[in-house]
């Protein structure tokens, strides 16, 4: 009866910590239609920021669920995904070396742990020009015609700074807290780095945000590099996004995330059944 | 009890609404101008912020909280502005930053175990969001993106290096002038300038070699493809003139305005871009002094041909220029006519033919007068007036063929080049003392006439192939130039009453050939051998004849008539040991040269014959990203030349009559040098 008991709670426990994962569902996206050889240089940047998304050992990027880049220019900063740029840049040179005129295989070059997965915080551009955010956001593989994007104002965030101190890449950085669309959201942020920004969407605090997540750790980022030098922002072709409403392309986000099969029409031809939703934790509850 | 409590708490909510501090104030420039900036303010020594707040539109913030310590510290950060913070005592206040722009000071840190390399090496520019108001052509949107400068006669650099190769559409119409491109293609018809670093234009070379150089293409809309485009603009004015003409103009006159009326300016430029085939046409004049010359500089050539360069030393002398910009004291009358063809029949062939032709007729005009003191009541003066006009005709015509496949390279290229330019000058000299003992020392009129007309014509073949895994590459260049040049002068002497002409007739014509071969060999990826055999031959045939002249000695020779001939074999060995970083070179060369003079008026024919050996050796090394070292030595001679090797007198100009002629042809100097460069 007690051993019984114990295994049950053993068992509750690891299901709930499952539970508790973001399961990146879907696959990841057909890179020709995301635009992926037709982005163009909007601005440049000196500074650029890197951030670690769920990492399980911050030393080892394989373990990373994504390695973000905030990259700092004049008129425009831009958040987005470092693994699926440099997973491009690959793909270009390659097809220009074997001049291949076929596909490229879909998850090639693409670091990081869930690399065949599609995730939006991955797949997302998040452009920030004064006070205006745009999300490029594009959908994974079979509902790339889904790919929109919307506009909404930025910061969007209230926060309440508190006292406790942690060191971070060498900065001292401060603690603040929010409520955001639903969560609870903690971030340390450096005061002597005069840049307003962070990873995704945080900012509009007076300092780098270098560490933020949310209180039951889902998501996770944590600086890993600042660097110096040029590096030129790079944005998708606008028609490949056309405009549509955060709420649109939330809902739709929380669509393929939750039940992807179903979303994008698949049957089993042996008629097996679908498999069951997956409970999704989204970073924006509304 | 309940009401000492209710005392205490009332006491305490004045004690904190006492210690509620206010500080607001306004962050702005030195000017006066606001600053994007944000205001944040944390207790002396904790540096945990309290509050902070963003500066509005007028560059005002307001601050509200509570502390208990003495004094807080203040910060104005923005991201142009870095951070400035102040030290004041905790109460209610005005605080004003006048702050000024300074770059972000952040230190590099990171904490992965290895960091990403960008390695793609095409950059795209989108041309929309570099253009400004005011950007009519593509050049001038270049100007305004980060990494390219545009120098003041149209070169381009990137990243400090100049570019090797310009493309509209990855098609190489203009063959080095890309001025006219810049110049006249509309920035509105550009979608997007492509940056092409290590770019290789030979197909068959791009993984063997790495390639240092930059390249610039541009990508067109498809509004612009496939259409003939045609812009004219035409302009007139007038401005006060005066005659000119050489002769006619009394030359000590200075109150007469030189110039020409009416003014005009005229441009005809018809653009073509398709996939096959492009086509640039264009016509430019004015006489408003614009160099319209300027567009067709050559800034890089597609190979390397034979350079010639018939010999004359022979030259008027022209008025001098002033220190103004050359639009305001240019007195010209330029045209240029050029048509630009470019055919691709399949995806590897090109044929290309390039015609300019340019002509212009400039006036210039020169005075010095010098006055000297010599003693208290008396004074030299001198004085030098000259009128000129030189008349160019010049048209270069270039045709080409190119087939270059993955697996073997073709060039072609034929050019021709004609000038027929001529100086015309007249000058007044006078020279006299005043006061107490005048004396006329000369009043000369000296009249030149130099016609300088040159033709020239080079063929140049260039193939490299593909031999297993190594390359063999062959260049042969031959030329021919041809240049009559006659200077005649005339000098009245109004003083002495006497006449006297001379005249210089140089007829020169130079051969050139040259003709190289080498074969690479790769050993594993990093180590490049190549072995060559190259000769070359500079024929030099000088004749010429003075007239007038009256030499200081006797029997003194006026003419000449010669051929001076260089042969040049070589054997060269180059080693070389290549990684991304560091790079190292050793070259080995041996050359056999030989030099022969056939002078027919003096009957002597002389040949020497030297065997040659320029060892040479550099290394370059890149530390880091910002940080280069550079080391070499070489040693080489250098051996005689025309110029020191001709007999006869020849009038250089009417001030200078000379000779020069060296026993014997032996080499001159040795030189051993080396260098080191830290970047």
């Amino acid at each position: 009866m007690k051993q019984t008991l114990i295994t049950t709670l053993i068992l509750a426990a690891l299901c709930g910590g499952a539970w508790a994962q973001p399961k990146v569902n879907g696959s990841a996206p057909t890179r020709e239609k995301r635009g992926y050889n037709q982005r163009v240089a909007i601005d440049t940047a000196h500074v650029r920021v890197l951030y670690a998304l769920n990492a399980k050992d911050i030393k080892d990027e394989s373990t990373y669920l994504d390695l973000g880049k905030l990259e700092v220019g004049k008129q425009v900063w831009k958040y987005s995904s470092e693994f699926v740029y440099s997973s491009d840049l690959k793909v270009t040179e390659w097809v220009r070396e074997k001049g291949y005129k076929g596909n490229v295989p879909k998850t090639a070059f693409i670091r990081g742990e869930k690399s065949d997965k599609w995730s939006e915080l991955v797949y997302s551009d998040y452009t920030i020009r004064g006070k205006q955010l745009e999300e490029q956001a594009c959908f994974p593989l079979w509902a790339e015609r889904e790919n929109s994007s919307y506009t909404e104002p930025w910061p969007l965030m209230q926060w309440t700074l508190a006292n406790e101190q942690l060191s971070i890449l060498g900065h001292r950085c401060q603690k603040a807290t929010c409520r955001f669309r639903g969560r609870d959201f903690v971030a340390w942020f450096a005061a002597d780095v005069p840049i307003k920004g962070g990873p995704w969407k945080f900012g509009g605090l007076p300092g780098l945000i270098l560490k933020v997540s949310d209180v039951q750790n889902i998501y996770v980022w944590e600086a890993v590099a600042i660097e110096h030098g040029t590096y030129p922002i790079m944005q998708y072709p606008d028609k490949l996004y056309p405009k549509s409403t955060r709420k649109s392309v939330w809902q739709r986000q929380k669509k393929y995330n939750e039940d992807y099969r179903n979303a994008i029409g698949w049957t089993s031809l042996e008629g097996r059944p679908m498999p069951p939703k997956v409970r999704f934790e989204p970073l924006e509850k509304e | 009890m309940h009401r000492l409590i209710i005392t205490a708490m009332l006491a305490f909510a004045a004690i904190a609404a006492s210690a509620q501090t206010v500080i607001e104030g306004t962050v702005a420039d030195a000017q006066g101008k606001h600053v994007e900036a944000y205001v944040s303010v944390a207790p002396k020594g904790t540096g945990n912020i309290l509050v902070f707040a963003d500066t509005d539109a007028k560059g005002h913030y307001r601050l509200e909280f509570t502390t208990e310590a003495d004094s807080v510290t203040v910060s104005a950060s923005g991201l142009a502005i870095g951070s400035h913070t102040k030290q004041v005592a905790n109460r209610s206040q005005r605080l004003d930053f006048c702050v000024k722009e300074q770059a972000m000071q952040l230190k590099e840190v990171t904490v992965r175990a290895q960091k990403i390399r960008q390695n793609g090496d095409t950059l795209s520019y989108l041309v929309g969001a570099y253009q400004q108001q005011g950007d009519r052509v593509i050049g001038d949107v270049l100007k305004h993106m980060p990494g390219i400068e545009v120098a003041d006669n149209g070169g381009i650099k990137y990243n400090g290096k100049t570019i090797k190769k310009f493309y509209v559409e990855e098609m190489d119409l203009l063959q080095g002038r890309y001025g006219l491109a810049t110049n006249n293609i509309n920035a509105s018809d550009v979608a997007t300038v492509q940056v092409l670093e290590h770019h290789q234009p030979v197909k068959m070379l791009q993984d063997k070699e790495l390639s240092d150089d930059v390249a610039i293409n541009l990508k067109l809309k498809n509004s612009a493809k496939g259409t003939v485009a045609i812009n004219t603009m035409l302009g007139g004015g007038a401005q006060q003139a005066g005659g000119w003409h050489i002769g006619k103009r009394p030359l000590t006159d200075s109150q007469a305005a030189i110039g020409q009326s009416p003014l005009w300016t005229a441009e005809v430029v018809g653009m073509y871009f398709a996939k096959r085939r492009q086509n640039m046409t264009l016509y430019k004049g004015n006489n408003t002094g614009d160099d319209v010359s300027k567009e067709l500089t050559q800034h890089y050539s597609s190979v390397n041909s034979v350079s010639l360069y018939p010999f004359c030393p022979t030259g008027a002398l022209m008025p001098n220029g002033s220190g103004l910009p050359q639009k305001r004291t240019f007195d010209n009358h330029s045209q240029i006519l050029t048509m630009n063809h470019l055919e691709k029949p399949n995806k590897d062939t090109e044929l290309g033919l390039n015609i300019a032709y340019y002509n212009d007729r400039i006036r210039r005009e020169g005075s010095s007068v010098g006055d000297q003191f010599v003693s208290d009541d008396s004074r030299l003066l001198a004085s030098e007036a000259m009128t000129s006009e030189t008349k160019l005709n010049n048209l270069n015509i270039q045709g080409r063929y190119n087939r270059n496949a993955p697996n073997g390279f073709v060039a072609n290229v034929l050019k021709v080049d004609t000038h027929w330019n001529s100086d015309r000058v007249d000058g007044l000299l006078a020279s006299e003392r005043t006061g107490t003992d005048p004396a006329n020392y000369g009043n000369n009129r000296v009249r030149q006439h130099f016609d300088r007309p040159q033709l020239s014509v080079s063929n140049t073949f260039n193939t490299i192939r593909n031999i297993g895994k190594n390359t063999f590459d062959l260049h042969f260049s031959a030329g021919y130039a041809h240049r009559p040049n006659t200077l005649t002068v005339g000098v009245d002497s109004l003083l002495q009453g006497t006449s006297t002409a001379y005249t210089q007739d140089v007829n020169s014509h130079h051969i050139a050939a040259s003709f190289n071969t080498s074969y690479a060999i790769r050993v594993g990826q990093r180590f490049r051998f190549s072995y060559g055999v190259s000769a070359t031959a500079n024929l030099h045939g000088i004749v010429t004849d003075l007239d007038g002249f009256t030499p200081p000695a006797e029997h003194a020779q006026l003419s000449n008539d010669l051929w001076y001939n260089t042969y040049c074999v070589a054997l060269a060995q180059t080693y070389k040991y290549e990684t991304p970083n560091f790079y190292i070179g050793l070259g080995l060369p041996l050359e056999l040269y030989t030099q022969t003079l056939d002078d027919k008026i003096r009957n002597d024919q002389h040949g020497y014959t030297h065997l040659l050996f320029f060892p040479s050796l550099s290394a370059n090394w890149s530390i880091s990203r910002d940080l280069w070292l550079n080391a070499g030595a070489n040693y080489s001679k250098t051996v005689g030349d025309p110029g020191g090797i001709y007999s006869g007198y020849i009038m250089s100009n009417y001030r200078a009559f000379q000779r020069s002629y060296v026993e014997q042809l032996r080499p001159r100097n040795a030189m051993v040098s080396v260098r080191f460069k830290l970047l």
